[in-house]
Order: structure tokens, then C-alpha cells, then sequence
């Protein structure tokens, strides 16, 4: 395969974003968090919608303007964290309950907003679809390079809060003995997991960045209880699954790159599952530390 | 012959927007009470799969195949879920998640590959639903009346049976386990129950709102429900009232008042009846008489008070 320059850098978006969703998703996993991530992904929807609406009123490029979209995309996915941390600390409702419908009201109201779009006679909404299930053939030189900026700058900063975390989701009443607040090293997480989707709307579209948070964090379980291994495992499984699933969605134009992320990944997930049990059985025999 | 736009589009879609809405939110009530309400996010996803699969293994848009299809996939990925809870140190929500993203990402490809527009089968209808394209040519003549309204009645009455004669033992088995398990009611026996009917709502009600937006109408009105009660009887029957009328009020809203009001076009009809069932949330969350936020802060100020001295 011919790679230009192009293709290039398009890659090298798609690596990043794997390598910081994977280090970002392993510390969400550890959080307890992953439903969490998924709410807040289909609630960037009405941002989408709102940021597209505001573009086209003050008349820049069609309404499709990056910047605009990502903020209202970001506004409404940090929306929809608060709304659920304010009802299930406030109220009788558990989180699960709380994160199920503020999903559900989000993604509906992020439908609402698009099907208002479609009907504006100036908007041009088929950029639009792209976000919801990822497009790479969409991505530009520029967005490219804030894509992999972002990603980077993300992963290097959830990395260099490691002891926090871990010590955060080990031993929650150590943490708040030793280190700064406990609200807001979770307040971090959340914003980094924030930042990490609206980077990934392009690339795997809102529905499906919550695979690229948590299958190779999930697959990186299988094969290490240690957190450390287990996080640049997880890394490097996320850049294996963007990849390989970007490639492929680039040699079958109908395959939404988004969708061809997720399988690949889910291959690596079957994979990691067979070989832990496959070493299970072989080493059954031997006594050794249990972590489980 | 009736003719108009009323009894051929709207009222078809009030009745299933309505039944959808009212069985929703009967098993909801069940999933809130459990915890699991994100189960039904997670079936939900698992639909689409399944539909793909019986279009193309048996070439029609049957109503039955494409149920059946859509059951069998839901059930595979309720045991998946279940499997790698058992067998790995994964909780449920990471089992849940990866599931979901990973047969919706298979029923997208599926229907990329195999399908690609050649029937009304498509992304789009499974993420936004097509209440708007529910069509009943002849009213008042009920051989012509549409496949999802006759699921629908049947999956109702289904719940309704269900819930009704299994009462006592949904009750027991959710608030008494042990005392349960030793009379032979396993937590297993009752999850699967409410798994099926879950999955059976899910399924039905996926043509009226699509496969994501089914879970405001599992999560929202269970939700308002609990908001004003603590018993199990009133919670399951609030809920189902509750969902029912966000149902027709959003359809309402979304697909009929629009055009009223002088805009051209109306809204999405699924879209708009999952934004009431979150507003009519919010409102019962603060407005509720007793648990509500605005009922409870006072106590809890004096409280803090009595504390502090």
C-alpha cells in the first residue's frame, strides 16, 4: 500500500488517540467509572448539534466548524457527568439508574437537535453522521495534528498522575489522608475521559469511543494484575486495535472506521480471554499467589 | 375506508408509542429495583446484530424472523455478559461495555457489508427508530393493521401476565434472596426472567424509538416512579402510567405539535419523547412530595446543624 503523507499523519492521529484512550481507559476501569464514559459519549450528541447551530449562525464554514463543534461537544458530555454525580450523591436513584437516563435524555435530545439540523434549509448535516459512528477519511491535515496533540498531551498527564489514581481507587481513605483533595483527582479522571471522547468523535464517532476506553483496558486485565504492565499493556492494545481497525476501514470504504476499531479490538479481548485460560489450565497445578 | 392523516400516521403511532412506553416502563421498574437498568442499554445494542443476521440469512424483512433474529442475538450477549462476570475479574459494567460496543460495532458492519441500503434496515433507523413511517391503510379494519402494533399488544399482555401472576415471587426473590433461594427461587431463575422480558420489550418497542433511545423508556419513568414511592405494586404501576403518557407526550411534541405551531417540518418523534422522559425525570426528582431535592434539603440543614453543636 502506497502511505502518502496524508495517510501518514492520519495514522499517526489514530495511534495516539489508541495509545491515550487505552492508558486513560485502564485508570476508569480501576475507577470503577466505565458506564460513566459511555453517558458522557452519547451525550457529546446535542453539543454536536448545538456547536453545528451556533457555527451556522455566525456563518463559518457551513457549520461544520471543528472548534465549535468540539466545545458544545465537550459542554454537554461534562454536562452529563455533573447531572449524574448530582443525582445519585442528591437523591434516593442509584448511579446506574442515573447514568441510563441521563444517556438516554442526552442522545435524544442530541437527535432532536439533528433532525431540527436536516430540516434548516442552509445546513449541510452529512458531515454531521460522521460524529456519530467515525469517518478517518474526513480528517484533514489540521485536525490530524490536534488530534495526536491532544491525545499526547492527555496520556502524558494521566501518566504523571499515576500514584494518584491508583493510590485514589486502592485505598480511597489513605488517598484522603495523604494526597491533595479526593474530588478532585476524580475530577481530573473525568475531565481527562472528557477530553479523550471529543477527540475521538472523529475518528470512532460518539457511540463507539467507549470501546476504545475499555476493551483494551479490559483485555489488559486478563493478563497482568499489576498496574503498571497492565496500563502500558493497555496502551499498547489500544494503538494495535486504532490502527489495524483504521487500515481496514480504509481498504473497505463501507466500513465505518469506528465500527472496524471496535472489532479488532474485540478480537484482542477474545484473544487475551483464550490465553488466560489456556495458562490457567497449563498451570493449575502449581500453587502460586492468588489475586484474584 | 377511513382516510387522514390522523387515523392512517398518528393514531398507529399513538398506540405504539404508547404500549412500547407502558411495557418499558413495567420491566423497567424490575431492572431499578435489581440495579441493572444498564442492561437494557446493553441489549439494546445487541438488536442490531441480530436483525442483520435474519435478513440475511432468510432474505425477507419478516416480522417473526427478524424478531426471532433479534432475540436469539440479545440472549447471546446476555449470557456473554453473564460468562465474563463469572469467569474473569471484570465487573459488570466492564462485561456490559464491552459486549454492547462490540456487537453494535458487528451489526453495523453487517449491515454495511451485506445490507447497505437496500431495505428500510439501516444504521440510521436502528439509532433513531421510524415511529414517523408506521403506516395503517385501512383503520378500523384490523387484518390491515400494522405487524409492530400486534407485537407490541402481545409483548404487553405478555409483561402484564408475567409481572401480574409472578408478583409474589419477583418480590420476594428482590427484597428476601436468601429467604427466596430456599424456597427454590433462584437470584439465576429471576434474572433470566427478567432478562427475557427485557429482552422481549426491547425488541418490540426497537422499531417505535431505535435501538438506544428503547432505554429512556426502560430507564426514565422507574426512575419518576421511585421518585414517589416505596411500594414494590405502586412502583411497577407508576412506572408503566409514567411511560405510557411520556410515550404519547412526546410524540406529541415531537411529530405532531411542530407542524401545528407553523414550522414546516416536525422532529424526530423518538428523540423528542426521550427528551420528555428525562424532563419529566428531572421534575419528579425535585418536585417529588416526599424524597424529592427540594422536599429533603431542610431536614438535612437542620440535621447538619444538630451535628455541628
Amino acid at each position: 500500500m502506497d502511505i502518502g503523507f496524508n495517510t501518514a499523519l492520519v495514522l499517526l492521529s489514530v495511534l495516539s488517540l489508541g495509545a491515550a484512550c487505552g492508558i486513560i481507559g485502564a485508570y476508569i476501569m480501576l475507577y470503577k467509572k466505565s458506564l460513566v464514559s459511555d453517558a458522557v459519549s452519547h451525550a457529546t450528541l446535542p453539543g454536536i448539534g448545538i456547536g453545528f447551530i451556533l457555527a451556522l449562525w455566525a456563518g463559518l464554514d457551513d457549520g461544520r466548524f471543528l472548534p465549535f463543534l468540539l466545545m458544545g461537544a465537550a459542554f454537554t458530555g461534562y454536562l452529563a457527568s455533573r447531572i449524574i454525580q448530582w443525582i445519585s450523591a442528591e437523591t434516593r436513584l442509584t448511579e446506574d439508574s442515573a447514568i441510563s437516563s441521563t444517556l438516554s435524555f442526552f442522545f435524544g435530545l442530541g437527535i432532536v437537535f439533528f433532525s431540527l439540523i436536516q430540516n434548516l434549509e442552509s445546513g449541510n448535516r452529512s458531515g454531521l453522521d460522521s460524529f456519530l459512528l467515525g469517518q478517518t477519511s474526513g480528517i484533514n491535515y489540521s485536525d490530524a495534528l490536534i488530534i495526536s496533540l491532544v491525545s499526547l498531551v492527555a496520556a502524558i498527564l494521566a501518566i504523571t498522575l499515576h500514584r494518584h489514581f491508583i493510590i485514589q481507587s486502592f485505598d480511597a481513605n489513605f488517598a484522603k489522608l495523604n494526597g491533595p483533595r479526593q474530588g478532585s483527582i476524580e475530577r481530573m479522571l473525568s475531565i481527562l475521559m472528557l477530553v479523550i471522547v471529543c477527540t475521538g468523535l472523529k475518528t470512532t464517532g460518539a457511540i463507539l469511543i467507549l470501546a476504545l476506553l475499555i476493551i483494551p483496558a479490559g483485555s489488559a486485565r486478563q493478563c497482568s494484575d499489576n498496574n503498571k504492565p497492565m496500563i502500558a499493556l493497555s496502551a499498547a492494545y489500544g494503538v494495535i486495535s486504532a490502527l489495524s481497525g483504521a487500515l481496514l476501514s480504509a481498504s473497505y470504504a463501507n466500513i465505518p472506521t469506528g465500527a472496524s476499531i471496535v472489532m479488532c479490538s474485540f478480537v484482542i479481548f477474545a484473544g487475551s480471554l483464550m490465553i488466560k485460560f489456556a495458562t490457567k489450565a497449563l498451570c493449575s497445578r502449581v500453587k502460586g499467589p492468588s489475586y484474584d | 375506508m377511513i382516510e387522514s392523516a390522523f387515523f392512517n400516521i398518528d393514531l398507529p403511532a399513538y398506540i405504539v408509542a404508547m404500549l412500547s412506553g407502558f411495557s418499558g416502563g413495567l420491566v423497567g421498574a424490575l431492572l431499578l429495583l435489581r440495579k441493572q437498568t444498564m442492561m437494557a442499554d446493553a441489549l439494546s445494542h445487541s438488536i442490531l446484530p441480530g436483525l442483520a443476521l435474519a435478513y440475511i440469512v432468510t432474505g425477507t424483512m419478516g416480522a417473526l424472523a427478524l424478531f426471532s433474529g433479534a432475540f436469539a442475538s440479545c440472549l447471546f450477549a446476555g449470557a456473554l455478559i453473564y460468562g465474563i462476570q463469572r469467569m474473569t475479574t471484570l465487573n459488570a459494567n466492564m462485561a456490559m461495555g464491552i459486549i454492547l460496543t462490540s456487537m453494535f460495532a458487528f451489526g453495523v458492519i453487517l449491515l454495511e457489508l451485506f445490507i447497505g441500503g437496500r431495505v428500510h434496515l439501516d444504521t440510521e433507523h436502528a439509532l433513531y427508530g421510524a415511529l414517523e413511517l408506521i403506516y395503517w391503510e385501512d383503520p378500523g379494519n384490523f387484518a390491515t393493521m400494522p405487524e409492530q402494533i400486534i407485537t407490541l399488544f402481545i409483548v404487553s399482555i405478555l409483561v402484564i401476565l408475567i409481572i401480574g401472576l409472578g408478583h409474589h415471587y419477583l418480590k420476594l426473590a428482590m427484597f428476601d434472596p436468601d429467604f427466596a433461594n430456599v424456597k427454590g427461587i433462584s437470584e439465576l431463575k429471576i434474572s433470566a426472567v427478567i432478562l427475557v422480558m427485557t429482552v422481549i420489550v426491547a425488541v418490540a418497542s426497537f422499531d417505535a424509538v431505535g435501538s438506544i433511545l428503547v432505554l429512556a423508556l426502560f430507564a426514565c419513568p422507574p426512575a419518576c416512579a421511585r421518585m414517589i414511592t416505596d411500594q414494590f405494586s405502586r412502583q411497577i404501576i407508576w412506572s408503566g402510567l409514567i411511560g405510557g403518557a411520556c410515550a404519547i407526550g412526546g410524540y406529541l411534541g415531537g411529530a405532531v405539535l411542530p407542524p401545528l405551531l407553523g414550522f414546516e417540518n416536525s422532529l424526530s418523534a423518538a428523540g423528542s419523547i426521550a427528551v420528555l422522559a428525562g424532563l419529566t425525570q428531572l421534575c419528579f426528582i425535585v418536585l417529588a412530595p416526599e424524597y424529592g431535592v427540594l422536599a429533603q434539603t431542610e431536614p438535612k440543614q437542620k440535621k447538619s446543624k444538630n451535628m455541628g453543636q
